[in-house]
């Protein structure tokens, strides 16, 4: 009887399927947080507003937090707080030699990411005579997460940062490694044909996203967004597929969530990316 | 070898004839059958299912009756001019009863497979917009109707399987236990409106010569009115409410609203197939007493028929559908009707007939009434399936013959549907809503079922009594 029960069970819980809902994002507030004086960073800040207003977006206040406004951690997070902004704009390695830390995002960004639940657009640090690299428009926006199902906030952030007539990339790659590692310890158990439990759990881990991207173009479409929507959905290894996506794709923005509710690091997976890909522009949430 | 169909004969033990039966052997297969009785209602406790406590009766009994003599030393079929020596359980299975369920249980277990139940279920849900009474309501009717063309297993399993995860999806879980409790009494309601809902019908039925339409209209108007006394008790005593405030109600619109019906369907041909071939089930087993050929052949062979032709979608893989097949129930039918045949015999049914007489002979009103109660609280303890296929047998040969239209018939369908809402073990519906509500982690003892389900059950026997003596 149990069985049967499991069937219609299981029938009716893959019948309940996530819906997405677009809540765009509010980003009247923007800071710009530099380590340079802010005469030097205009250049700077003239580039992140540029970049902002191609996709629509104009911040009411626009914040500029040079060097003078802090030099360690504590006074950085007094006047983030001050300010409350609804976005911070930033780069890696602020008040650190930037050549010597390639392993590493800075203590500044660390702290700005997992300590405030403020978004933070991480941009490729300037050159060191305080010139910016150029931000390209977001065009092609990626949102990287291996759960995007509990992600909508990925989502929303990718949509309203992505240039008018763009694409957001929805990617979603289900580590290979996880899934190899259960179906070694399916193999030996008799009772679960092996084959059989491979294809569906596969087929499921997959579909689970698609189904739920599927609903993504229903509700932006519903809304008139002016972007086209593409699914990447992928059993994979997580950072080579997502360097494969990056370069096929040329994407303009990578977005993914920082935040592991695991624990107080940020999250393996968007570490990895914020490390790996420094030339794009990354919106870490 | 031509067989000439037309002119097959069974000839099956002639009782007139049989040898004396003293009191001491009809005693001692009195005290068997019991004994059987008793196994049966205590089979959880026993670990053992129902098809091996029978079988080993049935074997017990078989060599009891050939050690005392009680048993005709053989059968014969005569096909043309051929005769075919059966040995005596073989004519003591009633061979159309396996037929049918054989074949509508084939028949379900494959067109369930096309997503069409739970199709029906998804879109009932969307419907209700996830209001509690509604879901109550749409449930409640879609558990009659299911149970209905159904078995009522089946039914519970699709209903309870989706109210748990939809009273879950609305956060409604505090009524997960009112809901479940309602579904597993509606389905001994659902399982009364056709002839093939249950196995009761099936088996009193069949030996009342009542026809499928006939038995649905009957049954019919009873049904409709105990669905909806369930349904009010139900939200009275379970205190389900409709939602209130626009806010509430969109929420719980949204909520519902991600179901996917058609996630369940593999495809649409499929699907749509299906959907034809349950009209034309439930038309072919409407109409099979006045189908020339067919009405020959009975309502075990339409069953089996549809079943073979449902199972070409799974050419490949019928093997499949065979090992699903409840090989314990049918196990347990043929050894119950090998045991039932031993009993009257050893004039067992007789004996217990004697004791039925005396309680029809209270009257038309006292007597079937208290037939009824009588069989609703039998079986409320122990299986009405050797319940109903005893009395059947004993009101069969009821001398002179009670036709198809005595309410003595239908006191036993009633009593034996409706005696199972009294107990968690008095239907094998109910017992897969107690398992339904403890796999939901929702702690519910024998004592706590039964006081739930009491108020219900007393009004279920109150309506069929009247509706028996007054309508019927």
């Amino acid at each position: 009887m149990s069985d049967r029960i499991d069937q219609f069970a299981s029938v009716f819980k893959a019948a309940e399927k996530a819906r997405y809902q677009y809540d765009p994002p509010l980003l009247s507030r923007v800071a710009v947080l530099v380590d340079t004086l802010k005469e030097q960073s205009s250049a700077y800040a003239e580039s992140v507003c540029e970049f902002l207003k191609a996709s629509n977006i104009v911040a009411d206040e626009f914040k500029v937090v040079g060097a003078e406004d802090f030099s360690n951690i504590r006074q950085m997070l007094d006047v983030v707080h001050a300010a409350s902004p609804n976005l911070i704009v930033t780069h890696r390695h602020l008040h650190l030699d930037r050549e010597e830390l390639e392993h590493s995002l800075g203590t500044y960004l660390d702290t700005l990411l997992q300590g405030t639940p403020i978004p933070v657009l991480v941009t490729p640090s300037p050159n060191t005579d305080g010139t910016p690299k150029p931000l390209e428009i977001a065009r092609d926006v990626l949102v990287m997460t291996d759960h995007l199902l509990d992600d909508p906030k990925c989502i929303n952030y990718g949509v309203r940062f992505v240039a008018p007539g763009g694409i957001v990339h929805l990617c979603h790659v289900e580590d290979d490694a996880i899934f190899r590692k259960y179906m070694a310890l399916i193999e030996r158990i008799p009772e679960i044909e092996t084959d059989v439990a491979r294809e569906k759990l596969r087929a499921k881990l997959l579909q689970l996203p698609t189904d739920y991207i599927a609903s993504c173009i229903d509700a932006l479409q519903s809304e008139s967004i002016n972007a086209t929507i593409k699914a990447n959905v992928r059993l994979g290894h997580r950072v080579t597929d997502y360097h494969n996506l990056i370069e096929e794709h040329a994407g303009d923005l990578l977005v993914c969530n920082t935040n592991d509710p695991e624990n107080l690091a940020i999250h393996p997976m968007a570490y990895a990316i914020a490390l790996e890909f420094r030339k794009q522009p990354l919106l870490l949430l | 070898m031509t067989l000439n169909l037309q002119t097959i004969l069974i000839a099956s033990a002639d009782l007139h004839s049989q040898p004396h039966v003293s009191s001491g052997i009809t005693t001692l297969f009195g005290v068997l059958l019991l004994a059987m009785i008793a196994c049966l209602a205590f089979e959880e406790k026993l670990h053992a299912k129902k098809s091996l406590i029978t079988g080993i009766f049935a074997v017990v009994c078989l060599l009891l009756g050939e050690i005392t003599g009680i048993l005709p030393k053989e059968s014969i079929a005569t096909i043309g001019e051929h005769t075919i020596r059966l040995p005596v359980y073989i004519p003591a299975i009633d061979w159309e009863v396996i037929a049918i369920i054989m074949g509508a249980s084939l028949f379900v277990d494959v067109t369930s497979k096309s997503g069409i139940f739970s199709w029906i279920a998804i879109k009932l849900t969307k419907a209700s917009g996830g209001d509690p009474l509604k879901l109550l309501i749409y449930y409640g009717i879609l558990t009659v109707i299911f149970s209905a063309v159904l078995n009522n297993v089946t039914a519970m399993i699709i209903i309870g399987s989706l109210t748990t995860v939809s009273l879950k999806k609305l956060g409604r879980s505090d009524k997960l236990l009112g809901f479940l409790i309602t579904e597993g009494l509606l389905t001994n309601i659902g399982g009364l409106l056709t002839l093939i809902s249950s196995v009761p019908n099936i088996i009193v039925g069949n030996r009342a010569g009542i026809s499928f339409v006939t038995f649905f209209l009957k049954a019919a108007p009873f049904v409709v009115v105990a669905t909806f006394a369930t349904l009010w008790l139900a939200r009275t005593l379970f205190g389900v409410k409709r939602l209130d405030t626009a806010g509430a109600k969109e929420e719980a619109a949204a909520r519902v609203a991600s179901f996917d019906e058609n996630e369940g369907i593999p495809s649409k041909r499929f699907f749509i197939t299906s959907a034809v071939a349950f009209a034309l089930l439930i038309a072919a087993l409407s109409t099979t007493s006045i189908l020339p050929y067919i009405k020959d052949l009975g309502m075990g062979f339409v069953a089996m028929s549809f079943a073979v032709f449902m199972l070409i979608a799974f050419k490949h893989e019928v093997n499949k559908f065979y090992a699903a097949l409840d090989w314990d129930l049918l196990g347990f039918f043929a050894s119950l009707f090998v045991v039932i045949n031993v009993m009257e015999h050893a004039l067992v049914l007789d004996a217990v007939g004697k004791a039925l007489g005396a309680l029809l002979d209270l009257g038309d009103t006292l007597g079937t009434g208290s037939l009824l109660v009588t069989s609703a609280l039998a079986s409320s303890v122990t299986d009405n399936i050797p319940l109903s296929a005893v009395l059947a047998q004993i009101l069969g040969n009821h001398d002179p013959a009670y036709p198809a239209t005595s309410p003595v018939w239908w006191a036993v369908v009633f009593g034996a549907n409706l005696g199972g809402n009294l107990t968690p073990i008095g239907s094998a519906s109910t017992l897969v809503a107690m398992t339904v509500i403890h796999r939901s982690e929702i702690k519910l003892s024998f004592g706590g079922f039964v006081k739930a389900a009491l108020p219900f059950a007393l009004v279920h026997l109150v309506l069929a009594v009247a509706y028996v003596l007054i309508v019927l």
